[in-house]
């Protein structure tokens, strides 16, 4: 079914993880050919220690899936910490292709050309989304913890951005200096021997009573559970969301993203999504929580 | 007295201590034995302390928003070397103390237990709650709302012992006591 | 200039700051526009027009925390706070949403803006953005960085550096740390809250204690062994079959012993957490600080960290990122 300009679009999110320049390269080069994704996040956003080893392989990847009619994002890092990172954020910006902005420090060197507001930027209410507006924004990918019902006040607010909802994917929920993958590895981030490179979902951990709860990716925490956006298309055209976004894990992402097409299309329910997503990602709670107001780490039906 | 394991020196760790140790003697007799003859004999000191609170929640309206999270429930405070307890009950109108065996089945919101002199520096903020729960000389158990805004209240009130009376003191003694502190 | 800025949560422990030697003190209103809306804490209007005219008899400056970030469909209470400020006379105000700070950038050009740890502006650039857009004066640091890169950036930036000296300490990035509403629902960022009160549950079995949030155990320890609030990043949690305080121990910040290094690295204010503390706490914390300070201008030691212990987490305090070995 061709996509018309009333569908919610899909987007591949940025990879979180720290996945070895051959994954990578495999990865992009299925998603450019099959994939049903109309953008691609590129780019390190979680530890700029990791992007000397990707950056070539990250760069061909552009190349293949912009000639397999993807338009290409560029993601900013979330904390730049040093001169080296603070310079990288600096080239991003100052180029032309389209980038998600992760950090205010970025919006000065954009000077007002258009960007992708990135869900680690703080915006919580109509305003400040029209002041970044102001400055260029053209889409919103809101932080994970707002709800569908304050998303939708937002997008009513302003109306010239898109709005594009993280649906798919382990929880970003924080964000350290300190490198959690180095700590449990009797590490410190400075001589981390890029252990998280073991880990390409994110380090689970449970509670001391055995539930699964959070993960850990180097300086990231994230859920354990998967969260999943439960909302048909309607539902999400009504509250102001033209895109959603997938965040990239290891289970089949262009089969996830077929799901996704099919449910958004109307061609299958979500307990067909649901079952997919179980399939394609085994042992991974789903949750929803946040969408309804509630505890992200809740489920909580549509 | 519960141990703490900190390291550091005791003499400055707190506000020289009241008394050490339990100030009165109870005795072993009878009242103890059987829960109803205690809570019986226990009545009084509730009832003192019930117009002590009544008489603190008129003189400071101020506090009313500060308890909100307290009201309508109940906080359940015992000194550590006493088998008593006493219990706060919060209402829109005023609240009630409620003197009782501190093995008395609930329900309870919170319970809190510490050495009486913590509870009274806590009470007369000279000393930080929190320093002694976290070195667990103060015991917490069940919901921290209410607790924390009892605590919260009672330190934008700036209380003291004189405050615990059911009475106030009769105007001179008061002044000279001032002077004398 | 150095100013020792000393947390209050009630009118009393803003008198107690004061009293004590606090150049500056800050507080909040008694709803969610600040960071610490814990039941029965914080200021009315009235409380802080008071307090203003206490504070400032004595010398010494009030700073309004409406730091939180506006609420989707309803901004009113935070930009009702920025007017309060200005009406109370309060010596600045310290923000991190950008539609709060275009409203006091706007409506009162004169009112004093700081950046709050919130923004989690940590790099030249950031910092920039708010001093050029809105006239930030003064930011204050997201605690993960070291006191070398805090050097570097002063050098840097236009405006003042304020930085924690003592107490809680974030391990995330502050502004940046969703993990209390996903257990909870409601996070700083959403209700000006972590791991709220009325979410906490403490109870004993077999001689352990469980500390709970929302009925999420997430630590546990024999009786009588030192506690810390429960934060779900100083909980205890199972990595490959071993548990942990995984990402902090329940430790505090002091900084005692890196005073001087903090003052050459261009840090002009030290800021002691703490609002939901007592006023002994302030006042103790305060007085400490108040004499370490005035000891290291006079070019003397400023002793050792021992003296504030029992105030900490744990009973055990840390420098935290402000050695780098903390990463």
């Amino acid at each position: 079914m061709a996509l018309t300009s009333t569908s919610i679009g899909l987007t591949l999110g940025p990879l979180y993880f720290n996945w070895p320049a051959g994954r990578l390269a495999d990865f992009y080069a299925r998603i450019a050919d099959e994939a049903p994704v109309e953008r691609v996040h590129l780019g390190e956003i979680v530890c700029g220690k990791r992007s000397p080893l990707t950056i070539d392989a990250i760069v061909a990847a552009a190349e293949r899936l912009e000639r397999g009619g993807k338009t290409v994002v560029w993601s900013g890092l979330i904390s730049p910490v040093n001169k080296r990172e603070r310079r990288m954020a600096r080239d991003l910006m100052q180029g032309d292709p389209l980038v998600e902005i992760n950090d205010f420090g970025a919006l000065k060197d954009r000077q007002d050309r258009p960007f992708v507001a990135g869900p680690f930027l703080n915006i919580y209410n109509e305003a400040a989304l029209a002041l970044l507006a102001s400055m260029g924004c053209e889409r919103w990918c809101p932080r994970v913890e707002l709800s569908l019902d304050a998303i939708s006040r937002i997008a009513a607010g302003n109306p010239g951005v898109e709005i594009e909802l993280f649906a798919f994917g382990r929880l970003p929920l924080a964000h350290s200096g300190r490198c959690y993958h180095a700590r449990q590895n009797g590490l410190t981030k400075d001589s981390c021997q890029y252990v998280c490179e073991k880990d390409p979902d994110g380090a689970g951990v449970e509670t001391l009573d055995g539930i699964p709860f959070l993960a850990y990716n180097g300086v990231q925490t994230l859920s354990h559970a998967l969260h999943v956006s439960p909302f048909a298309s309607a539902a999400l055209r009504q509250s102001g969301v033209s895109a959603l976004r997938l965040s990239p894990h290891t289970g089949d992402m262009v089969a996830i993203a077929q799901a996704w097409r099919g449910f958004l299309d109307g061609r299958s329910d979500l307990d067909a999504l649901l079952a997919a997503i179980r399939g394609e990602m085994p042992g991974f709670d789903l949750v929803s929580g946040y969408l309804a107001g509630k505890p992200g780490r809740e489920w909580a039906a549509p | 007295m519960h141990s703490t394991t900190t390291s550091a020196p005791a003499s400055w760790r707190r506000p020289a201590r009241l008394f050490e140790g339990a100030p009165f003697p109870l005795p072993a007799a009878p009242p103890w034995q059987s829960p109803q003859l205690a809570r019986l004999a226990l009545a009084p000191l509730g009832a003192a302390l019930t117009l002590s609170l009544r008489r603190v929640l008129r003189r400071h309206p101020d506090l009313h928003d500060r308890l909100d999270a307290a009201r309508n429930t109940v906080i359940r405070i015992a000194p550590a070397e006493y088998p008593v307890a006493f219990e706060i009950a919060l209402s829109d109108t005023g609240g009630t103390v409620t003197a009782l065996p501190k093995a008395a089945p609930g329900p309870v919101n919170v319970r809190v237990e510490a050495p009486l002199d913590c509870l009274l520096t806590i009470f007369q903020g000279e000393d930080d709650g929190d320093a002694a729960f976290f070195s667990s000389e103060l015991v917490i158990e069940g919901e921290m709302a209410p607790l924390v805004a009892l605590r919260n209240a009672i330190e934008a009130a700036g209380l003291d012992w004189r405050d615990l009376l059911p009475l106030p003191l009769p105007p001179g003694l008061d002044a000279l006591i001032r002077r004398l502190a | 200039m150095l100013e020792l800025v000393c947390p209050a949560g009630t009118p009393a422990s803003l008198r107690a700051a004061v009293e004590s030697g606090a150049d500056a003190v800050y507080c909040g209103l008694r709803d969610a526009t600040n960071a610490r809306n814990f039941p029965g804490l914080n200021f009315s209007p009235d409380e802080l027009a008071a307090s203003v005219e206490f504070a400032h008899a004595r010398g010494a400056k009030v700073l309004l925390a409406v730091n939180t970030f506006a609420t989707a469909g309803d901004t009113t209470p935070w930009t009702g706070a920025v007017d309060t400020a200005a009406a109370c006379g309060v010596d600045a105000i310290v923000v991190a949403d950008l539609a709060v700070l275009d409203h006091a950038a706007n409506r009162h050009p004169q009112l004093r803006l700081h950046l709050s740890v919130q923004a989690a502006a940590g790099t030249p650039e950031a910092i920039a953005f708010y001093a050029e857009r809105f006239g930030v004066k003064r930011v204050v640091l997201p605690r993960i960085l070291s006191i070398p890169e805090i050097a570097a950036l002063s050098k840097e930036i236009p405006v003042e550096i304020e930085a924690f000296a003592f107490g809680g300490l974030c391990v995330m990035t502050e502004g940046r740390c969703d993990l209390s509403s996903y257990v909870t629902g409601r996070s700083p960022n959403l209700s000006g809250v972590c791991s709220p009160s009325e979410c906490v549950s403490y109870s004993g079995e077999n001689g352990q204690r469980s500390a709970k949030l929302s009925g999420l155990t997430i630590d546990r320890s024999a009786a009588g062994q030192p506690v810390g609030y429960p934060t779900i990043c100083k909980g205890r949690f199972v990595d490959r079959g071993e548990a942990s305080h995984i990402f902090e121990d329940p430790v505090s910040l002091n900084t005692i012993d890196v005073l001087p290094d903090l003052i050459r690295a261009g840090v002009s204010a030290l800021k002691i957490e703490g609002r939901q503390r007592g006023k002994a706490y302030v006042q103790q914390v305060t007085r400490e600080f108040r004499t370490a300070i005035d000891a290291v201008l006079a070019g003397q030691g400023t002793g050792t960290a021992d003296t504030l212990a029992a105030l900490t987490e744990g009973h055990r305090s840390t420098t935290g990122a402000y050695r780098k070995t903390w990463r």
